[in-house]
C-alpha cells in the first residue's frame, strides 16, 4: 500500500492501534494458568473396556421429599466429552440436576483407540449402554430407571428405549438428531457424497481432530478467527475477569478435547442414520433387531435449541410424531448446541425442566 | 476517532482496496483466505507437498536401486556368476537406495514421475512400480481438487469483501441520516467483515456443486492415503514388521471370539431364567 493511498495514513493508524491490543491480548493470555475441568464429586461405579460408568453423589442439602427417587443415566455423544455437563460450578447441567435431588449416572465412553475399530453400534447400544443400564438398575434397586440422552447420546438412547422399553420409566432427549434429511442439516448436505466405506478402511478410526476441522469449517470465519480475535481485545478490557478468561480456556479444551471415532461405528452412523435416514424411515436394524420408535411408549421430553447449527430444530422436533409415547413434552431453548450447557438462562431453565418433569413422573 | 472515521470514509476503502491487492497478488486462490486459516492450511499442505515429494525421492532411488540390482542379477546370471553373490548384491542394491534418497533432486523427481506415469511397469520391480504409479496418479488428482476448492475460497473472500463494501455504504447512508452510528475503529470493521464473510459462505456451503467438489477433495484424500499406506505395507513386509492390515485381521478375529462367547453367555442365562441384555 502506498503512502499516498487516500486514506492510508488513517489506514496505518488504525491497524497499528489495532495490532497493539492484539499484542498486549496476547501478552496477557501468556500468563494465563491452566484451567480445571468438572466441580461435581462422582465415583468410578462400573467399567467395561474404555467405557467408564459414573455416579456422581447426590447433594445431602436436598430434603428425601423432594429428591428425584428414580436415578437419572446420561448417556453423551461419542464426539467431545461429557465432562461437559459438569465442566465448572456454574456452568453444570449435573450440579444442577444434583441440587434438584437427582440421582445422576454418567457414561463416560473413554477414547477408543486402534484396537476399537470394529466396535459396532450394537457394541455402543447392546453391549455398553446396556451393561450400563442393568447396573443402574441393579444398584439402584429400581427395575426401570430414567435415561437422558444427549445429541449423538441420545440418538443411541432412542434405539435402546425402542429395544428395551419395559427397562426405562422416562426418556429424555437433549439436541438429538432424528430426521437427518431436513434443509437445514448442513452436515448430511456434506456427508451426501463422501465414500464413507472408502474412509473408514483407509483410516481405521476416524480422528477427532479431523472431526474438530470438520466443525469449525460449518462457520469458518467465526471460529477460526473472531472468537481469538474478540478473547485477544477483551483482555485488554480491564474490566474482564481472570474467570472470564477460564471460561474461555475451558471451553477451548473441550472443544478441542475430541475422542477418535471408532471406525465402524463411525461408518454406521454416517450411512444408516446421516445419509440413508433410517431411523426416522423405521428401517434401522441393531444387533439384528428392528428399532421401531413406536415401540417407545414412556414419557418422554424432548429438549432442542433453536439457534443449534450442528443438530437443527428441525432434526429434533419430528420426534413427536414418530415416538409411541402418549406423554410428550417438548422444550424449546432458545440458544444454541453448546449454550445449552453453559449459558446462564440454560443454568436457570434446564435443570429445573428436567427435574421437574421427572418429578411429576417420579414413582417410589 | 475523527470525523472520517466516524462516517467510514477514506481509511475503510484503502483497507478494502488493500485486501482486494492481496488477493489480487497472491493469484491463488484462497492464498489470503480468513487471518488464521488461510496461512494455517496452506501450511499444513506445504507439509505434504514436501512429504509427498520425499516419499517419492525415496521410492525414486528405492525403484532405481532395484532396477539396478535386477539388471546385475540378470547379467550376472547369463555370465554364470555363483548365486552366492546374491546377498552381497542385494546389500549394494540397498545401500546404493539410500544414497541416492539422499542425493535426489527436485527436478530429478519430476521426471521420474513424469516417466512412471508414463511407462507400462515391467520386470522386478512391476508390482513396486505399479504402486507408485497409483499414489502419483492419487497425489495429482488430489492436487487438482484442492486448486478447485481454494478457488472457491477465493471467491467466498472476493464476494465477502464486495458484500462488506455494499454494507459499509449503506452503514455510512444511515450515518448521514442520524440513524445509525459510524464505523468507529477497526474491531467493529473486521467484526462486519466476519459477518459478510459467514453469510457469503453459508449460501456457498449448502450449495449441490460445493457438497460435491468438498466431498470429492475428501474422497481423493483416501485413495491417496490408501496409495500410501499400501507403498509402506510393501516396505514394512520387507522387513518383516508387522502392518495395519495384519493387527485388522487380529482385531477382527477378536472381535468374532467375543461375540461369540457373548452369544454363548447369553444362552446360558436364557437357560438359567436370567435376564437378557
Amino acid at each position: 500500500m502506498s503512502g499516498s493511498t487516500p486514506g492510508s495514513a488513517e489506514l496505518a493508524a488504525v491497524t497499528n492501534d489495532f495490532m497493539r491490543r492484539m499484542s498486549q491480548g496476547l501478552a496477557a493470555l501468556a500468563n494465563a494458568g491452566e484451567v480445571t475441568i468438572g466441580s461435581s464429586a462422582k465415583d468410578a461405579v462400573f467399567s467395561e473396556d474404555k467405557v467408564t460408568l459414573y455416579r456422581y453423589r447426590p447433594s445431602e442439602v436436598v430434603a428425601a421429599e423432594n429428591r428425584v427417587h428414580t436415578p437419572v443415566l446420561i448417556s453423551y455423544a461419542l464426539v467431545n466429552r461429557p465432562y461437559m455437563m459438569d465442566l465448572q460450578a456454574d456452568r453444570s447441567l449435573i450440579r444442577g440436576l444434583l441440587q434438584r435431588g437427582v440421582d445422576v449416572y454418567l457414561i463416560d465412553w473413554g477414547y477408543p483407540d486402534g484396537a476399537d475399530r470394529y466396535l459396532a453400534l450394537e457394541d455402543y447400544v447392546l453391549r455398553y449402554m446396556s451393561h450400563c443400564v442393568d447396573f443402574v438398575r441393579k444398584a439402584s434397586g429400581h427395575d426401570r430407571i430414567n435415561l437422558l440422552g444427549v445429541c449423538q447420546g441420545g440418538t443411541m438412547s432412542l434405539c435402546y428405549a425402542a429395544l428395551h422399553p419395559q427397562r426405562l420409566r422416562n426418556l429424555i432427549t437433549m439436541v438429538t438428531p432424528v430426521d437427518f434429511h431436513t434443509p437445514e442439516n448442513l452436515l448430511t448436505k456434506w456427508a451426501k457424497h463422501v465414500d464413507v466405506d472408502a474412509l473408514v478402511a483407509a483410516t481405521g478410526n476416524v480422528s477427532g481432530e479431523a472431526l474438530n476441522a470438520l466443525f469449525v469449517s460449518l462457520m469458518p470465519f467465526r471460529l477460526n478467527s473472531q472468537k481469538y480475535v474478540d478473547l485477544l481485545h477483551q483482555l485488554n478490557d480491564p474490566n474482564t475477569s481472570a474467570a472470564a478468561l477460564e471460561n474461555f480456556l475451558r471451553m477451548e479444551k473441550w472443544i478441542f478435547d475430541s475422542p477418535d471415532q471408532a471406525g465402524e461405528m463411525f461408518r454406521q452412523f454416517l450411512t444408516l442414520f446421516v445419509k440413508q435416514n433410517r431411523l426416522s424411515k423405521g428401517t434401522l436394524e441393531v444387533g439384528g433387531r428392528k428399532v421401531d420408535l413406536k415401540q417407545i411408549t414412556v414419557p418422554l421430553l424432548n429438549i432442542y435449541a433453536m439457534q443449534d447449527h450442528l443438530v437443527p430444530p428441525s432434526s429434533s422436533k419430528p420426534l413427536g410424531e414418530l415416538t409411541g409415547s402418549s406423554d410428550y413434552s417438548t422444550h424449546e431453548f432458545q440458544g444454541g448446541h453448546i449454550g445449552i450447557y453453559v449459558s446462564g438462562t440454560a443454568q436457570r431453565q434446564i435443570p429445573d425442566r428436567i427435574a421437574g418433569w421427572l418429578r411429576e413422573r417420579d414413582r417410589s | 476517532m475523527s470525523e472520517s472515521k466516524n462516517d467510514g470514509s477514506d481509511w475503510i476503502q484503502a483497507w478494502i482496496e488493500q485486501q482486494r491487492e492481496q488477493l489480487r497478488r497472491a493469484g491463488m486462490p484462497g492464498a489470503d483466505a480468513a487471518s488464521t486459516a488461510g496461512p494455517k492450511s496452506e501450511g499444513v499442505s506445504d507439509q505434504f507437498r514436501d512429504l509427498g515429494m520425499r516419499w517419492l525421492e525415496a521410492g525414486q532411488s528405492y525403484l532405481q536401486g532395484w532396477q539396478q540390482f535386477a539388471q546385475r542379477s540378470a547379467a550376472g546370471s547369463a555370465a554364470g556368476e555363483a548365486p552366492l553373490k546374491f546377498g552381497e548384491e542385494m546389500l549394494n542394491a540397498w545401500q546404493g537406495t539410500w544414497a541416492g534418497a539422499a542425493s535426489a533432486g527436485e527436478g530429478a523427481t519430476r521426471q521420474f514421475a513424469d516417466l512412471i506415469s508414463r511407462m507400462p511397469a515391467l520386470g522386478m520391480a512391476r508390482e513396486q512400480t505399479e504402486a507408485w504409479r497409483e499414489l502419483l496418479a492419487a497425489q495429482a488428482e488430489y492436487q487438482h481438487l484442492e486448486q478447485e476448492l481454494r478457488t472457491v475460497w477465493s471467491k467466498v473472500q472476493t464476494d465477502a469483501l464486495s458484500m462488506l463494501e455494499a454494507a459499509i455504504r449503506e452503514r455510512r447512508a444511515k450515518h448521514s441520516s442520524g440513524a445509525a452510528p459510524g464505523i468507529e475503529d477497526y474491531r467493529e470493521l473486521y467484526n462486519l467483515w466476519v459477518e459478510c464473510g459467514e453469510k457469503v459462505f453459508a449460501q456457498v456451503a449448502h450449495s449441490e456443486s460445493y457438497c460435491k467438489l468438498q466431498a470429492q477433495l475428501g474422497n481423493a484424500a483416501i485413495r491417496l492415503k490408501t496409495r500410501q499406506q499400501a507403498v509402506l505395507e510393501r516396505t514394512l513386509k520387507q522387513f518383516d514388521l508387522p502392518t495395519r492390515s495384519e493387527l485388522n485381521t487380529v482385531h477382527k478375529q477378536m472381535r468374532e471370539l467375543r461375540e461369540r462367547i457373548a452369544t454363548l453367555e447369553s444362552e446360558l442365562a436364557a437357560a438359567r431364567g436370567e435376564e437378557r441384555s
